[in-house]
């Protein structure tokens, strides 16, 4: 297919020339009167893969649209490779974008789908022809060249829509969902052969998903939003260790985050109704203000000693897990989670205790 | 039970063909079927005088259809990806002419733009407002599919403009839809009697009209054949009507 | 029926709150609704405005020759005289009487269809081709059917009596029209019926109804709405619809009148159905 050569040449261009990867700057997207992204602000480096995670609803997906050039930007900037793409067509911010489903254009071959962008461009037949060839050898889809889309499996749809996506060797890679049409049972693999395939490329990568083990697998950045604004944007480590919030620990890591204060040689909580002795926590320094105690679900024991660092609390819910059972207990107003061996008798009520060094305490001052 | 119903439908819609046919065959039917014995000579006899009309009717279909792309296709983009009170309203308005009966609506064309008709713009034009309906029907769900939504979104992030969307990746989505629409706009123009029947400059009638001519005053035997070779063009038409609503997608569970 | 929209159908964030317009910024480009322009354009000038003068005309509005001032003079008199009165009440049991009875027919039929596309039998094509077949037929083509059947000739007069010349009765032309209509209700009604999720009957099966039961109490709501709708369209179409009618009242003064052959062409060259 020969074309003008007013189109812009997408040959590589050797990362290192490019002064940035992506950039989302104080970024706000408006449906009609809803906000639903509001002063977002991001940096994706070159190579790099950065997962956006939130709630449904939360404007992760439209960030994402955003940035492809498929809602129109109310305030902010979207730079990419040094350029500011804010208000250019999608069709020339060279992105590559990988929709929820995928949107394999069923029309087309498996080949004729990766090489899709590389005709849209005029790219030279020989060149087309090698570079998909690339793309089939990285996505492990050779055998599949001339296959139509409905004969491909879940799995398969993705690796096209990645490989014709990376086709066009973009500034920047756009994964929305990426798993989340996938069999649970797949998931786990496909996550494992995803990372690869996006270790092996040099562009700026975006991942929007709502599940926490994707991000924190899958990014090595997180960027957790929540009513269209950004909670904390970290490394998976630092979210996981140092929580901005408790929406931050529970959306994450399923924990629990306490205000505390310390006094005497002991933590206080739960509006003084528990003195744990610091001793027996993990102490770490904490980048937000306040000191605070982050519970996981190994964090208690139940005790039998009532003493003065138990906390009696209320049993609302138990669930049998394989190799122990989950308890929900309810203290005070605050809901926490408690593993006890599968064989334990459970009363209505338990005395909790931290296990020892398992309890962190955030404090500001290390 | 349901299987009964079906079959009885299906001979209660041929027994009236094989009659005709019966009837075009027969040498004199007032005698009975095949009374008087077996011929095609009818069949000689009601082609040349339909010939130029038939060639007449097709080209109305064919500019009816153009026409109808043109026009109905833009106006189904913007319902379909656009929606709001304005489209809807525009949906009743163009539905006007399913409600409206056709000879009223004929008659006040007529009233209304006299000096059009004698160049057959009024036939056209005519059958292209009874015909937009249609169109619209197939065109818009298939243009306001989801997926097809994202993959243009995904073509155009892969460097594709405008036309080239529309090219390789809208027009193929709809090709089944658009298939639909262009063959029942033929079929309804084509067979089109109420507009025809007053619209048409008057001294080149459509086939519609020329065979109502025929059932006034030719021969039974004759106006038979007559049907039946109007019938032959129309039915390969809704056979592709047919096949290709068939392979409209989302069928299969 | 063609101004419904799928839109944002899908729960996603992605397509729920980004139904607006794909933007296209940095290209400046025109507004949408101008894609529209040329359609609404001929709708507005070949559709509405007639039937706005039309109906002008009718209420004494229009200009003259219509004599003057507003006045509903002209409905009261068509509406006193008998023969439109009776035309008009013809008319309207031909087109509800004809609708309905091709309703009856035609929910089985599409439920059967239904059945068989899901079931991926075979010969369905045969019987859906054969079925749309009826739609391109002008009214006149199903009048000769009718006297070519049931004339004073007709083939079915030879197997009884009765069939003679049943085609210049009341129900004769009930049947005609009946043929006019069912490719009118069959196709929109087949789409409601292939939405229909088979789940829902096999669950109230299992449920212990039975099929009667289930027919009347899910199916039957189920197809209710689509049922509604495409009958109100079949009914305004058999309603104009002038080509039986003329057919069959050539040469056959007796049969009763019914309205569209009854409405001369006020304007214009009036073209009468040309008479032996």
């Amino acid at each position: 297919m020969s074309t003008p050569a007013a189109v812009p040449t997408t040959d590589p261009t050797p990362t290192a020339v490019r002064p940035a990867g992506l950039t989302v700057d104080d970024l706000t997207v408006r449906y009609g009167s809803t906000t639903a992204v509001e002063h977002v602000s991001l940096d994706v480096a070159p190579a790099e893969t950065v997962a956006v995670i939130g709630p449904s609803g939360c404007g992760k997906s439209t960030t994402l649209r955003a940035v492809a050039g498929l809602v129109p930007v109310a305030e902010g900037a979207v730079g990419l490779a040094g350029r500011d793409i804010t208000g250019l067509s999608p069709a020339r911010r060279d992105i590559g974008l990988v929709p929820q489903n995928y949107a394999v254009f069923p029309h087309m071959s498996v080949a004729a789908n990766i090489g899709y962008g590389l005709r849209a461009r005029g790219t030279a037949t020989p060149r087309r022809e090698e570079r998909v060839r690339e793309m089939l050898e990285l996505t492990h889809l050779s055998d599949l060249a001339e296959r139509r889309p409905d004969q491909l499996s879940g799995g398969q749809r993705q690796r096209v829509a990645l490989a014709r996506a990376l086709a066009i060797q973009p500034d920047a890679l756009l994964l929305d969902e990426p798993l989340a049409a996938l069999d649970p049972q797949l998931r786990g693999g496909l996550r494992r052969e995803l990372a690869a395939m996006l270790a092996a490329t040099e562009c700026a990568t975006l991942i929007v998903t709502h599940d926490q083990r994707e991000a924190l697998s899958l990014g090595s950045r997180i960027a957790l939003l929540r009513d269209g604004r950004l909670v904390q944007f970290d490394t998976p480590q630092r979210l996981w260790d140092d929580p901005v919030d408790a929406f931050v620990a529970d959306f994450l890591a399923g924990a629990v985050l306490l205000d505390a204060e310390v006094a005497d040689g002991h933590a206080v909580t739960l509006d003084g109704r528990w003195r744990i002795p610091v001793g027996d926590l993990a102490v770490r320094p904490t980048g937000h203000g306040a000191v605070r105690l982050l519970l996981r679900h190994d964090s208690l024991t139940v005790t039998d000693d009532a003493d003065a660092a138990a906390l009696l609390a209320e049993v609302t819910h138990s669930e049998f897990t394989g190799d122990g059972v989950h308890l929900t207990v309810r203290a005070g107003e605050r809901l926490l989670g408690v593993r006890v061996p599968p064989d334990a008798r459970i009363g209505r009520s338990v005395s909790l205790a931290v296990a020892p060094g398992r309890a962190t305490l955030l404090s500001p001052r290390a | 039970m349901t299987r009964l119903i079906t079959r009885l439908t299906c001979a209660f819609v041929v027994i009236p063909l094989l009659a005709t046919l019966v009837a075009a065959t027969s040498v004199d039917f007032s005698q009975g079927p095949w009374g008087g014995g077996l011929t095609l000579d009818w069949f000689a006899h009601a082609w040349p005088p339909l010939a130029p009309v038939i060639g007449r009717s097709l080209a109305v279909a064919a500019l009816v259809v153009v026409l109808n792309l043109a026009v109905g296709g833009p106006l189904a983009w913007w319902v379909a990806r656009h929606p709001s009170v304005l489209t809807r309203l525009t949906g009743y308005l163009v539905n006007v002419p399913l409600a409206v009966p056709g000879i009223a609506l004929s008659v006040a064309l007529v009233g209304t733009y006299p000096m059009l008709r004698p160049s057959g713009l009024l036939l056209v034009l005519g059958h292209l407002v009874f015909t937009l309906p249609f169109t619209l029907a197939a065109l818009v769900p298939a243009l306001a599919d989801d997926e097809l939504r994202t993959n243009e979104s995904v073509a155009r992030s892969l460097g594709a403009g405008a036309v080239r969307v529309l090219r390789t990746i809208t027009v193929p989505a709809c090709l089944v839809a658009v298939t639909q629409a262009v063959t029942m706009v033929f079929a309804l123009s084509f067979g089109e009697f109420n507009v025809s029947f007053f619209v048409n400059p008057p001294a080149t009638p459509t086939a519609p009209f020329a065979l109502f001519d025929s059932y006034s005053t030719q021969r039974l035997e004759l106006a038979s054949a007559q049907s039946m070779i109007f019938v032959a063009f129309v039915a390969p038409v809704l056979t592709a009507i047919v096949l290709a609503r068939r392979r409209a997608p989302g069928r299969t569970p | 029926m063609p101004s419904r929209t799928a839109a944002g159908g899908r729960a996603a964030v992605v397509t729920g709150a980004g139904v607006g317009p794909a933007t296209r910024r940095g290209a400046p480009h025109a507004p949408a609704w101008l894609a529209a322009l040329p359609a609404l354009v001929v709708i507005g000038l070949f559709s509405a405005y007639p039937v706005l003068v039309m109906v002008a005309n009718s209420l004494g509005l229009g200009q003259p020759p219509a004599d003057g001032g507003p006045t509903l003079e002209h409905y009261a008199r068509a509406l006193g005289s008998v023969t439109v009165r009776e035309a008009l009440l013809n008319s309207l049991y031909i087109a509800v009487g004809s609708v309905l009875i091709t309703l009856c027919v035609a929910v089985p039929v599409v439920l059967r269809q239904a059945d068989d596309d899901r079931a991926g039998r075979r010969g369905g094509a045969a019987t859906d081709a054969l079925l749309t077949l009826p739609i391109a037929l002008p009214g006149i083509i199903i009048g000769f059917f009718a006297i070519v059947l049931t004339g004073r000739t007709g083939l079915l007069g030879l197997a009884w009596d009765g069939f003679s010349g049943l085609a210049y009765t009341f129900s004769g032309l009930l049947i005609a029209y009946l043929y006019f209509s069912l490719p009118r209700v069959l196709g929109p009604l087949r789409g409601a019926a292939a939405t229909l999720d088979p789940s829902l009957t096999e669950s109230a099966r299992t449920l212990g109804a039975s099929r009667p039961r289930v027919f009347l109490t899910v199916t039957l709501p189920l197809l209710l709405p689509a049922a509604i709708e495409t009958s109100g369209t079949a009914i305004a179409v058999a309603l104009g619809g002038y080509g039986t009618v003329a057919t069959l009242s050539e040469g056959c003064g007796s049969c009763r009148s019914t309205l569209p052959t009854n409405s001369p062409p006020g304007t214009g060259s009036p073209p009468r159905p040309p008479s032996r």
